[in-house]
């Protein structure tokens, strides 16, 4: 019956903590922080029941003494443990865009600006083992301690499901410090989100006819070749590598060093080549696996979608420019 | 496979088990320490990768083995003794199964609990100091089981635990003295459960030496209101015993001795005192011959007895607190029929030799009296001597004593002389109890120990009554004047060496003995002696004697959350951020005000980004929020101190 009361109690406060609109920082405070008896707690107490009884019985009193002892050692430890995460402010952090099935690694910053260090902190995706677990700790728990006045970074890595924007969602921070009596949490909704490319497979082999297309179109387009070209002024998104910096030296504005030649392959991505497939799913996946490819080739390659196109290009943004265009296709955002 | 606890933790476990089961060691069986030893060193090597566990069956096996074994070896599985060698060995099972946090935990709850029942076998200040120690190794090893991913190091790791017990203190105590004391027993008490520890006992046996008689232990303290009396009024009288088979002494509790009570005229100087009874399990009480009136606790029942003992209802199993009133100089009338048959009464064709001896008295046509007199001459004259370890008593004990070995001590005495008055027709009894007591000036008090325990003789000499005759006194008169330590041998001087009682290495031993008995008299009057009487005296003293429980009930939680409040506060000003340097620390007192209104600067901002980001949000602000961030970098990155009392100001005047 108290389990169930309970129960009904933490399912209450769920309902009001989902309420909480998601945020980029949060300080844990009172109202934040809830603390129970653990398991181990209540075993504790119950041994003190024993013993209190004992003492009564011999009338001992040195007995007394001791239960007394433990009974305010117990109730000392609910601000040590309620301490231990009051007063942390917890940030958004950084989050790589990963292929769908990939682990998203979400970075949170944790920002300890009070003069005693947090130890044992438990960082785990909601739900967290309930504080009536014995055992709290398991693979998906990243457990940290925070120095005073220091920072620290917890990843929590989520599998990668589905494409798109993916939420952080619920985050529980947890903690038993120091003696395991009391299990005191919070539930924080992160402003967070890991961009999900869709999974790169298909064939490996890029398309013929679009490097076809291609050739016949230019046959001097820039792109990774060996021969020099020219200048073009800077574009954002250029490679740091190809910025002539002699002539931004000379204070004369920044230029790209263009090269080229026949050496260099030019291909169009275009979603015809893969609307036979399947499913939408997988056709993203085969121009993603195209993608990374001709990243990886250093070819000038464009991508065309329904409703969008990226025009040639090459480096590290336009391979994300790419993804992201694939990873957001028919999203609404 | 045994990687939990981490080898830290397991060693902070295997100290705490072994440091409280080490005090346990002089009463339970070698065989089971032995055993629990034996588990702590497996499981530690196990942990080490040095060697296997034993299989689960054999485990099992020898746990079952092992109360076979308690069974066997106290007869029983229950009891205080057999119950704290179970928990012990079950302990050490324990050890080889913990695998887990939950084992751990309950290895830890055991150990509290073994904390305990080393209460049941000494509650001195020094066990308490000790077993202080022990929650605290307890605490740590609790403490560093919840230590992850990283092991703090010892001296954290004790500081922490130390701090915590210290901060729980002041609401223990608050407990200790508030919560209501009931005497009450929940189950019965297994009969080991008290232990008799006196220097006296029911029943007096002539050569038969009792073992306690040199005892160092404390029987009584006492507390005089004004002056003591004279080392030679220092009677404590104890059971008085009427009745004798020839060798044994009881006190032969008849209806017909009790009913009648002689009247009592007393006269003379009165000493009233409050006596602190160490527990011995029987039901008398001690008082300075001869006790008049008495106050204890209620439950006790206490009252005084036709032969002037005090008496309770309920065997005294705890530190008993009375206060009573005595007057050395008295005189009684009336002795009734049965009282005076019971007081002469000698067994059938026994003491032959005694009884020829006393007849030539009588039938001389002497008085009371001088038969008394005569008798006291007779020890005084002949060859006797007091001796702690005379010659075994052969045949008819008092012939014997009397006419043949006549060594003894005060119980040969007593006896001797109580057979010969009565075969002399003079109505006596023996009566035992303590003589003496060491005056410890620090406390203020008297202190007697086991060793002073006494016995001697009552005569009824019409006119006069009662008359307390000590024999012993005839032969060792030093023994009555200055306690027995002058009376003793050599041998058993108090640090066991030969050394003359003026000697200064002797005085400093009593001097120290003196001071620590002090510390222990305190802490028999406000811990160990703090029982439901106490308490009530406690509150009245506070001026809460006339609130009930309800109340009382109400106070402590509020003390209680007082002292929680007060803790967690000390607490919270640690956990705040105060940075040392007083610019940041304006700076910040500055961001909270902003942060109060929807302004909070991230961790990541920098000072200027911060102003320009307040600038956009509340133009109103920019201006001073821009001067105030100046004199701050000022201040915090180019060492201009001076503009310190500015940047206050400024921030004092700060309104956003």
């Amino acid at each position: 019956m108290y389990i169930h009361r309970i129960n009904g109690y933490l399912r209450a406060l769920k309902a009001r903590i989902q309420f909480i609109p998601p945020q980029s920082h949060v300080q844990l405070g009172r109202r934040r922080i809830y603390i129970m008896p653990s398991r181990y707690g209540i075993w504790f107490t119950s041994t003190l029941l024993v013993m209190l009884f004992g003492a009564i019985n011999y009338n001992n009193s040195l007995g007394y003494l001791l239960t007394f002892l433990l009974a305010s050692l117990g109730l000392v430890s609910i601000l040590y443990t309620y301490r231990n995460l009051a007063g942390l402010r917890v940030e958004v952090g950084k989050v790589q865009a990963v292929f769908m099935g990939e682990m998203a690694d979400f970075k949170i910053l944790i920002d300890n600006q009070g003069q005693t260090a947090r130890y044992a902190l438990n960082w785990q995706l909601a739900p967290a083992p309930s504080f009536w677990k014995t055992t709290v700790s398991n693979a998906q728990t990243c457990v940290l301690d925070v120095e005073e006045n220091k920072t620290a970074v917890v990843s929590i890595k989520v599998l990668a499901q589905e494409r798109g924007y993916f939420p952080l969602g619920l985050v529980t921070v947890f903690t038993r410090y120091p003696l395991g009596l009391f299990h005191a949490w919070a539930i924080l909704n992160l402003d967070m989100k890991a961009l999900i490319y869709p999974a790169p497979l298909g064939q490996s082999l890029l398309p013929a006819s679009s490097l076809q297309e291609v050739m016949g179109e230019s046959s001097l387009q820039s792109g990774s070749g060996e021969d020099f070209l020219g200048y073009r002024a800077y574009q954002l998104g250029d490679s740091p590598r190809h910025i002539a910096w002699k002539v931004e030296a000379r204070d004369q504005g920044t230029f790209i060093k263009q090269f080229g030649g026949t050496g260099s392959p030019m291909l169009w991505l275009d979603w015809k080549q893969v609307s036979h497939l399947a499913s939408v799913e997988t056709s993203l996946s085969q121009l993603a696996l195209w993608v990374v490819l001709a990243d990886k080739q250093g070819a000038c390659y464009g991508l065309r979608l329904p409703e969008l196109e990226i025009s040639p290009s090459y480096g590290d943004q336009h391979r994300t420019h790419c993804l992201q265009a694939l990873a957001l296709f028919g999203k609404n955002s | 496979m045994n990687t939990f606890p981490p080898l830290p933790s397991l060693q902070w476990l295997l100290f705490a088990l072994s440091l409280v089961v080490l005090p346990h060691l002089s009463h339970i069986h070698w065989w089971v320490s032995g055993t629990f030893m034996l588990l702590v060193v497996w499981r530690y090597l196990y942990a080490r990768d040095a060697i296997k566990l034993p299989p689960q069956w054999l485990q099992f096996a020898l746990s079952m083995a092992l109360f076979v074994g308690v069974f066997l070896s106290y007869g029983t599985i229950f009891g205080k003794e057999a119950g704290v060698s179970l928990l012990i060995a079950l302990l050490g099972f324990k050890l080889l199964e913990l695998q887990q946090m939950r084992d751990a935990f309950i290895l830890c709850l055991l150990g509290y609990f073994l904390v305990i029942t080393n209460f049941l076998y000494s509650q001195s200040f020094l066990t308490a100091l000790y077993m202080g120690f022990i929650v605290i190794i307890m605490t740590a090893t609790l403490n560093s089981l919840n230590e992850q991913p990283q092991q703090l190091n010892l001296k954290k790791r004790l500081y922490l635990s130390t701090k915590i017990i210290l901060q729980s203190i002041p609401m223990m105590l608050v407990l200790f003295f508030l919560f209501p004391r009931i005497t009450t027993n929940f189950w019965s008490l297994p009969k080991d459960a008290y232990q008799g520890v006196s220097g006296l006992s029911e029943s007096m046996k002539m050569g038969n030496i009792n073992e306690l008689s040199l005892s160092d232990e404390v029987a009584f303290r006492v507390k005089f209101q004004g002056k003591a009396p004279p080392p030679k009024q220092l009677y404590w009288r104890g059971p008085v015993l009427w009745w004798t088979d020839g060798t044994e002494w009881k006190s032969g509790y008849q209806q017909e001795i009790t009913q009648y009570k002689p009247v009592l005229a007393v006269s003379g100087q009165s000493y009233q005192y409050e006596m602190t009874l160490e527990p011995h399990n029987q039901r008398w009480l001690l008082a300075l011959d001869i006790p008049q009136s008495v106050q204890a606790s209620k439950e006790l029942r206490t009252y005084i007895s036709s032969d002037f003992q005090l008496l309770s209802m309920l065997p005294i199993r705890q530190l008993t607190r009375y206060t009573a009133e005595s007057f050395p100089e008295y005189k009684m009338k009336d002795l009734a029929k049965v009282q005076r048959q019971m007081a002469l009464r000698l067994p059938e064709g026994k003491h032959p030799k005694t009884r020829e001896f006393a007849k030539q008295w009588v039938k001389q046509g002497l008085t009371p009296e001088i038969i008394v007199q005569q008798a006291l001459q007779y020890f005084r004259q002949q060859a006797f001597y007091y001796s702690l370890t005379p010659p075994l008593l052969t045949g008819d004990s008092v012939d014997e004593f009397l006419f043949n070995t006549r060594e003894g001590f005060c119980e040969h005495y007593a006896a001797a002389f109580t057979v010969l008055m009565r075969a002399a027709g003079i109505p006596s009894r023996v009566v035992t109890g303590y003589l003496g007591g060491e005056i410890n000036e620090m406390g203020e008090y008297m202190l007697v120990r086991q060793r002073d325990a006494h016995a001697w003789s009552e005569v009824w000499l019409e006119g006069q009554g009662w008359v307390r005759i000590d024999p012993t006194g005839a032969v060792a008169p030093e023994r009555i004047n200055s306690g027995i330590d002058t009376a003793l041998p050599q041998q058993y001087s108090p640090l066991g060496m030969s050394l003359e009682q003026s000697s200064s290495l002797v005085q400093m031993w009593q001097e120290m003995r003196r001071s620590f008995d002090a510390l222990n008299y305190g802490w028999k009057q406000w811990v160990l002696g703090y029982n439901t009487e106490r308490q009530n005296q406690f509150l009245n003293n506070i001026g809460l004697g006339s609130w009930d429980w309800q109340q009382l009930g109400v106070l402590l939680i509020a003390l209680l959350a007082t002292l929680f409040s007060a803790v967690a506060t000390w607490l919270w000003m640690h956990a705040r951020y105060l940075p040392k340097d007083p610019a940041q620390r304006l700076y910040l007192k500055l961001c909270h005000r902003l942060a109060k209104h929807q302004l909070s600067r991230h961790a990541s901002e920098g000072a200027w980004d911060f102003a320009a980001r307040v600038g956009t949000a509340r133009p109103d602000l920019s201006g001073a929020l821009q001067e105030i961030t100046e004199l701050y970098t000022q201040i915090r990155y180019r060492n201009q101190a001076e503009l310190l009392p500015l940047l206050k100001q400024r921030i004092r005047g700060f309104k956003p």
